[in-house]
């Protein structure tokens, strides 16, 4: 496949970048007009975000970045997203209403006196809360179903949530309180482990193209909840999206055939953005084997290397001994870039090494 | 922990071994996350109490705990740290935990580690559970009577209660706008 293009796209070109290099995800979006979107964030191997290094690569100014939604707070999603909001001084904010409660302020007002050095979502979100407080509340919306969450009547290029649904949010701020619980009485980090059925759906139309970016929402067994939620409401923006970001690393939680009957063109591009930690791999094999076959084209952002660190023989033996594995978790960039024409019919698609793509069988 | 030593002159052991009479621990001094080098460091340990271990502003003990027998003098370890590492637990398996640890070495290459569960000491383990954090270290110890051995030890950070925050200034300040939109 071609080599990621670094030279930024026509103001009448759109662009998609979806970085995965493992853990994390970031989408990077040209809407056209030079107006930006970044959904969610992941950082390189000196910390920086992926966005702000790709935007830097294209010559593009953060000053374009129309647009910065936060899915949900779960570290593989947030990491580095304060530095995003705070170099993007023109973009709106969006995150999930599950967000908006006392209670969650109060998490994330817990997580400062947390004096670990290893960065939460919550320690992420105090820091832009602090940011959009000192810009004024006009920055920023909390996001729930079917909304407009931005537009530029100029362009055409209108951006709706399409969740979390009502059910969600309100079975969102009981899971939070039960999550400041559960810190204050086990001594554990602030962490996010709760579904993922509060998580920010967003749709975007750039005149009459459009995107499904699908988060990490899963499906629920409440049909009020989860992807059931945004399959069934007749009030979502109409149309069928030609890309798709896929939901959840491509989890058997987060997969629904109806999204693909209902939301999806047949000839979508479907992306998946890996997650390699722990026991659970994600995409799970057979749900990938579905997406394959219900998309016309398939891309994971990066493949499985094992990458290891360089140490000495001491530590290294020790680690060996110590540990069934130890790997990092961001080892290479994992790239999946699609641009085309607003009016035009036909994608490019570009990819880093890592990333593998896959055409629909027959 | 990988060995026990009983030395001639300060003899040492494992705790709950035989005829303890002082329960203690070697740490060494507290130093923030910025005072921090890059490097691996090097730092003479000595005795103190016990309980200051358990203090949130003393994070990173990085040494396993000894036990002085009756009538030795006091200890003068020494560890040699090549390593340290700092993670927080994600899943918990049988024989093994699987926790994002991050290197002093290298802060910004958070790593995934599968580290078996016998690794963690016995007065640990009831702090094993998801999302407890701890400290890893992997280095030398040279013992009081000159011998030297590899060691890898974790340390469960023992936190005192976080209470609910009603009233932190913060949340005052940036409530108006925050729920505004709500």
């Amino acid at each position: 496949m071609a080599q990621i293009v670094l030279t930024p796209p026509e103001a009448d070109h759109i662009e998609i970048s979806v970085f995965g290099p493992g853990y994390g995800e970031c989408i990077v979006i040209h809407l056209g007009g030079g107006d930006w979107l970044i959904n969610d964030s992941c950082v390189d191997s000196t910390g920086r975000p992926v966005a702000l290094s790709y935007l830097r690569k294209l010559g593009v100014d953060p000053g374009q970045v129309k647009l910065v939604v936060a899915s949900h707070w779960h570290d593989d999603h947030v990491r580095g997203l304060s530095k995003v909001v705070a170099e993007c001084t023109d973009a709106r904010f969006i995150c999930s209403g599950a967000l908006g409660s006392e209670i969650f302020l109060q998490l994330v007002a817990a997580a400062e006196r947390d004096p670990t050095s290893l960065r939460s979502g919550a320690s992420e979100f105090r820091r832009i809360i602090t940011m959009i407080n000192a810009r004024g509340g006009d920055s920023f919306r909390l996001a729930g179903a079917d909304q407009l969450i931005w537009q530029n009547a100029v362009t055409k290029v209108r951006v709706h949530a399409l969740s979390p649904s009502a059910a969600s949010l309100t079975a969102s701020y009981a899971e939070i309180a039960k999550l400041v619980d559960e810190v204050a009485t086990n001594r554990i980090r602030i962490a996010a482990h709760s579904p993922n059925a509060s998580s920010v759906v967003v749709w975007v139309d750039i005149a009459d193209t459009r995107i499904l970016l699908g988060g990490d929402l899963e499906n629920h067994s409440d049909f009020r909840r989860g992807w059931e939620s945004i399959i069934r409401s007749d009030t979502r923006p109409p149309g069928r999206a030609e890309v798709y970001k896929v939901a959840h690393h491509g989890s058997r939680t987060a997969h629904n055939e109806a999204i693909w009957s209902g939301l999806l063109d047949s000839e979508v591009a479907s992306v998946i953005t890996p997650w390699r930690r722990g026991g659970n791999h994600l995409p799970d094999p057979e749900i990938l084997k579905n997406v394959i076959d219900l998309s016309a084209r398939t891309s994971i952002t990066a493949r499985e290397i094992p990458t290891q660190m360089k140490r000495s023989r001491l530590v290294t033996e020790e680690v060996s001994k110590a540990t069934r594995s130890m790997r990092r978790l961001e080892a290479g960039t994992g790239q999946v870039q699609l641009r085309k024409a607003i009016h035009g019919d036909c994608w490019t698609m570009c990819s880093t090494s890592d990333a593998e793509t896959y055409n629909r069988p027959g | 922990m990988t060995v026990t030593e009983n030395a001639s002159s300060d003899e040492w052991a494992i705790p709950g071994t035989t005829d303890d009479t002082f329960a203690g621990s070697l740490h060494r001094p507290m130093k923030s996350i910025s005072e921090r080098g890059t490097q691996g460091f090097t730092e003479t340990y000595s005795q103190t109490s016990n309980a200051s271990t358990d203090l949130p502003s003393l994070q990173r003990a990085a040494v396993p705990k000894f036990i002085r027998r009756s009538g030795h003098p006091r200890p003068h370890g020494h560890f040699t740290a090549h390593e340290s590492w700092e993670g927080v637990v994600e899943e918990i398996y049988d024989t093994y935990f699987v926790a994002q640890v991050v290197s002093d070495s290298n802060p910004h290459a958070p790593e995934c580690a599968e580290i078996y569960r016998s690794e963690v000491s016995p007065s640990d383990q009831e702090l094993l559970r998801v999302g407890g954090v701890f400290y890893w270290s992997i280095g030398y110890i040279d013992s009081p009577s000159g011998q030297r051995i590899r060691s890898s030890v974790i340390r469960f950070r023992r936190l005192p209660s976080l209470a609910r925050v009603q009233h932190d200034p913060w949340i005052g300040a940036v409530r108006g706008v925050w729920l505004k939109s709500s």
